[in-house]
């Protein structure tokens, strides 16, 4: 598809928005940290701005973790890790809670969703029943153990990684878990230029890691800046057109299981995030074609290889609003 | 199962048929074709706009203002029809009532995406092509209401499987009408209307009458009625008095001081018949079919026994006719134009044409019944090779005094009303059809004639005078053909006494080259239509001895010089040739109203015929601004005649065509250009009212750009994906102008929010950006650069 960034020129910023320079850092920070992806850059920031969580799907050593981290380091909360594997239990993730001998009662301990960035690395390991205790966590931003909720922070954000479910040892995400995420990326190879830039930035590294990235917001005002892109707002022919568009999922003939209302209002705040981060107050068709790749790939189950195919086929069904 | 969308395309097109058949119908009658065929093509066309603009975004107004545009769609053939009776054109008044009907019919089927819509158009349009077929009489009209009747079957069978399908899913009973409202109300409608009519006798009786008028048999009349009871006015008159032409064969005849074909007798009166000048034979007649009256008739014409091509025109004398009711000296009914021959001249002096008094052969006439008619036949069909179809006509004698019958070339039956007796028909000396033993045909007789068609292409390819007689040949036996049989014949028409060495020169030089034949007689009628003029008043002086040499120096004359050119020519090179007088039926006099073409006395013609074997003789027409005898032709001459005819014409108007040509191509190859230039145009009016037209006018601009390059916007495209990659630039302050213009653009389109007026500034430089970097030329440009459309 292409965009305004296609033909040369810089966007042109509609408004002026307070947070523009927070974002600007963010957007520096996290393409410092993966070199030469500025469109899944643009598509990371979304969702962190959509409140949504997000789930890398590719092969290893693409990038994926170390740009979770940079996600967890650039918005400065607490960031907590998990290794997914067949063996690792629900408590493991939630927290659990432990007699103490000394004050003779008791004790929750807090598992890593109490955190305010959570990577669940390689999350396709884990058995579907660790996998379903981030259910409640993603979707309703609390857990329940012993019957106690305990709630999470607002900015809380799970960046889960899985590998192609073709690889051994995999167990393939429910379609309820998939819905839970706003989006699914594929970071893929980095071209040429971005490999050469890489491999001299390692030079002089003798453990392979990469410099830190630096904090350049805050969770109260990543919070803040949530509120506010939920608030731009959307013309009713665009409206339409996102309903357009999640009746279609539901007619291709390809897919099984089609939009849900809950993928369509996240399909919603992540046009609006674009608009948001494109300097618009606005959404545009253009805003909701843009993000539909990722927020479709996630949800629409059938065959993997055809999934940009039938989104490409989804957005040619339906006419774009031009009064 | 068919779709919405096409059921509704083919009640339209349903609604459409029957409206073309009632178009062909009113043809018939119309006065004014051109006005008639263009509002009937913009009433059948509007609808059909009105149905796709039904589909586009201007659906939810044109549903608002769709019973405002019923009743002015409705109606606005009464307004119409109002107006055009002030100029004189108009139509009968049940016909402008269907053309109301037949629009009401065509915007409700552009509506049919309503079900019970649908089913009211199907209903009308039955209607209107029954009554189509009911009134028109053309083949035309048959075909299309024929057309319609198979697609309407179609549809009735379309609908009723639909409904049996969607009965069948739903699992219940279905009934088409709701029952008791239509059936209920249309009784209770009928008898209201039959109450009001019978019931009383109040005023309302009478206005009702007048609502649907006829042409007569009512106080009420319409000078436009196509008919009606008692066929109006004109029947009226012909009733009442039998000198006006009536549109029936008189149901009554005349009584005058003139004899009359038929046998007065009148015992009421019981007076003894009036002398006349000589007794008449008669057709015995009712008393009550007999009408008196006692106005003078005038004598129009006298039957001459010679024919001098020496004559002086007299200035302002007009050949009025004295106590003439009609203009017309005959009215002729059929295909026109038409040559009816009155007498034919066989010998030439070189000054007058006359009769030699021999007679031909004739084969006998016979009275034949066809179809309870009596019809006396003179020629059988298909006696000759060169016969093809049989072509008929109706005379009408008006204010001819004559007793022979007008009648067309290769006559072959004829026809009188009531006229059963075989005497009464007969050949002339010269070898006229005439009314035998009588002075004259009374007037207001209609004479049928049934005349053979020519095809003449065998007479082109072999020299058809090779089998008649030579000089040295005659009187030898073994000769058995008709045409041998009758040496003295050939001998007759081809003396050519009166033929002088000019003449010989000419006609030799015209035929050079030319293969004996037909082609020959062509050559000679063809170089005298392209060399010579008409003129009326060109005669020769009154001492001349020899008029066609005096024709062929002045290149100009009447058109009996024409003929005796052509025909002492003709006879010159050995072609049998007879001069004829007549009339010529003209085309351009044709009466649409009254389907037949009157004949004046400046009518009258002179023309020749040429022998060609048998008992047929071929009409020429070497006068120019007459159109040959029609020729039946096969369907490959028909095709041959007309391409050389295209050619020809081609070759004529060779330096207009190629101009055209040159002109269209130009056209054609600077397309975009000038279309864009008129978009922009149109676009710059239209757009400078606000900000926010500009931007909508422009935007419609580059779409239009986009167009005339061959990158139209698929609709699934959003108008920055679409049109930015197409409208680059190098200068990085104008592409940003450019990408301000299409954030505008989505602004307009996509946001709550209004443009302020303090942003007007800023919209329209973004505009004129967009307008100058969205230059088509350039467009193709970035065409070429990406090599294929934007994805």
């Amino acid at each position: 598809m292409t965009t305004q960034r296609d033909v040369g020129v810089e966007p042109v910023k509609d408004v002026t928005c307070q947070y523009q320079s927070t974002i600007d850092a963010l957007r520096a920070a996290l393409n410092h940290a993966l070199i030469g992806k500025d469109d899944i850059i643009e598509m990371v920031l979304a969702c962190l701005l959509a409140r949504g969580h997000l789930l890398f799907d590719d092969l290893p050593g693409l990038g994926k973790t170390t740009l979770a981290k940079a996600v967890a380091h650039a918005v400065g909360g607490q960031f907590a890790r998990v290794q997914c594997t067949p063996d690792l239990l629900p408590t493991d993730i939630t927290g659990f809670t432990m007699f103490d001998q000394k004050a003779r009662e008791f004790e929750f301990h807090r598992g890593p969703v109490f955190s305010d960035v959570l990577l669940a690395d390689e999350i396709n390991r884990a058995t579907p029943r660790t996998q379903s205790a981030l259910f409640e966590a993603m979707a309703e931003r609390q857990v329940t153990i012993d019957g106690q909720s305990y709630p999470l922070n607002k900015t809380f954000l799970v960046i889960a990684t899985q590998n192609p479910v073709e690889s051994h040892g995999a167990y393939p995400l429910p379609e309820a878990q998939l819905d839970r995420f706003a989006m699914k990326l594929r970071i893929g190879y980095p071209n040429r230029t971005s490999e050469l830039e890489m491999l001299a930035a390692n030079v002089g590294s003798a453990d392979g890691a990469q410099t830190e990235t630096p904090t350049v917001i805050s969770p109260r005002q990543l919070c803040e800046l949530q509120e506010h892109v939920s608030k731009v707002p959307l013309a009713e022919n665009v409206r339409e057109y996102l309903v357009d568009l999640g009746q279609a999922t539901r007619e291709h003939s390809a897919i099984t299981l089609g939009l849900s209302p809950r993928g369509l209002i996240m399909w919603q705040r992540m046009a609006q995030a674009r608009a948001h981060l494109r300097g618009r107050d606005f959404v545009t068709p253009d805003d909701v074609q843009e993000v539909a790749g990722p927020v479709l790939e996630v949800r629409l189950a059938g065959d993997f290889d055809a999934a940009p195919r039938i989104v490409e086929e989804i957005l040619d069904s339906v006419s774009v609003p031009v009064h | 199962m068919t779709t919405g969308r096409s059921k509704e395309f083919g009640t339209l097109l349903l609604v459409s048929l029957s409206a073309a058949s009632l178009t062909a119908a009113r043809v018939e009658a119309s006065t004014s074709l051109t006005w008639l065929l263009g509002t009937a093509v913009f009433f059948i066309a509007v609808p059909w706009f009105v149905w796709a603009g039904l589909r586009t975004q201007l659906a939810g107004w044109l549903e608002f203002l769709f019973p405002t545009m019923c009743i002015l769609w409705t109606s606005l053939p009464l307004a119409t029809e109002f107006a055009l009776r002030k100029v004189g054109i108009g139509e009968a008044p049940e016909m402008t009532r269907l053309v109301c009907l037949q629009n009401a019919t065509l915007l409700i089927g552009a509506f049919s995406h309503h079900s019970r819509f649908q089913q009211v158009a199907c209903l009308f349009a039955g209607f209107l092509a029954l009554f189509a077929t009911a009134t028109g009489t053309t083949p035309a009209v048959y075909a299309l209401a024929g057309f319609f009747g198979v697609l309407l079957l179609w549809w009735l069978m379309a609908r009723y499987w639909e409904r049996v399908q969607q009965t069948v899913a739903a699992g219940q009973t279905d009934r088409c009408l709701p029952l008791r409202s239509s059936v209920m109300g249309g009784v209770v409608l009928v008898s209201a209307l039959m109450l009001v009519l019978l019931g009383s006798t109040s005023a309302s009786t009478y206005v009702i009458r007048g609502f649907m008028p006829s042409s007569g048999g009512d106080r009420w009349s319409d000078e436009f009625a196509r008919a009606g009871v008692g066929d109006g006015d004109a029947m009226v008159a012909a009733k009442e008095k039998a000198m006006s032409f009536g549109p029936v064969e008189s149901e009554l005849f005349l009584d005058s001081e003139m004899p009359t074909l038929y046998d007065m007798f009148n015992d009421s009166y019981g007076e003894p018949p009036k002398p006349k000048n000589k007794q008449e034979r008669n057709i015995g007649l009712a008393p009550s079919e007999v009408q008196e009256t006692h106005q003078r008739i005038s004598k129009t014409e006298r039957s001459g026994r010679e024919f001098s091509v020496l004559r002086r025109q007299v200035q302002g004398k007009q050949q009025v006719l004295d106590g003439r009711p009609a203009a017309a000296m005959i009215y002729v009914a059929g295909r026109t134009p038409l040559h009816l021959a009155l007498e034919r001249f066989d010998a030439f002096d070189g000054g007058d044409w006359t009769h030699s008094g021999q007679r031909d052969a004739h084969p006998p006439i016979r009275l034949e019944e066809n179809s309870g008619k009596p019809w006396a036949r003179y020629l059988s069909i298909g006696a000759s090779p060169l016969h093809r179809g049989l072509e008929r006509h109706a005379v009408k004698i008006i204010n001819l005094k004559t007793n022979r019958y007008p009648s067309p070339p290769q006559l072959t039956a004829v026809h009188i009303d009531k006229v059963d007796q075989s005497d009464f028909f007969g050949w002339t000396n010269d070898a006229v059809a005439y009314m035998a033993a009588r002075a004259q045909i009374p007037q207001l007789t209609v004479v049928h004639v049934i005349s053979q068609g020519l095809n003449l292409e065998s007479l082109r390819f072999h020299d058809f005078t090779a089998r008649f007689p030579r000089a040295d040949q005659e009187g030898k036996p073994g000769k058995q053909s008709a045409v041998e049989s009758h040496p003295e014949k050939v001998a007759r028409y081809t003396e050519s006494s009166a033929s002088n060495d000019l003449l010989a020169r000419t006609v030799a030089e015209w035929t050079d080259g030319v293969p004996r034949g037909w082609r020959q007689v062509e050559a000679v009628v063809q170089r005298l239509r392209q060399d010579f003029a008409v003129d009326r008043q060109s005669t020769a002086p009154a001492n001349c001895t020899d008029v066609i040499s005096h024709f062929l120096t002045e290149r100009r004359g009447p058109d009996y010089l024409f003929a005796t050119t052509a025909a002492v020519g003709l006879r010159d090179v050995g072609y049998p040739t007879r001069l004829v007088t007549g009339f010529y039926v003209r085309r351009d006099r044709f009466d649409r109203r009254a389907r037949q073409t009157p004949v004046v006395a400046a009518d009258v013609h002179v023309w020749a015929e040429v022998y060609v074997g048998g008992n047929t003789w071929v009409a020429i027409e070497p006068t120019p601004g007459y159109e040959h005898p029609a020729e039946r032709m096969t369907w490959r001459q028909w095709a041959m005649a007309w391409t050389v005819g295209f050619f020809s014409w081609c070759r004529q108007h060779v330096i207009a065509l190629m101009a055209v040509a040159g002109g269209l191509m130009v056209a054609f190859k600077t397309r975009s250009d000038w279309l864009a230039f008129l978009g922009r145009v149109i676009c710059g009016l239209l757009g400078m009212q606000s900000a926010q037209a500009r931007l909508r006018w422009t935007i419609r601009l580059i779409r239009w750009r986009a167009w005339l390059v061959g990158c139209q916007r698929p609709s699934q495209k959003t108008i920055t994906s679409w049109y930015l990659p197409l409208m680059r630039t190098g200068d990085v302050e104008t592409q940003r102008w450019v990408q301000r213009f299409f954030l505008w653009s989505e602004r307009l389109l996509y946001s709550e929010k209004t443009i302020d007026s303090e942003d007007h500034a800023d919209v329209v430089q973004a505009c004129r950006a967009a307008v100058a970097v969205g230059h088509h030329r350039r467009m193709r440009t970035c065409l070429g650069v990406n090599s294929s459309k934007p994805s």
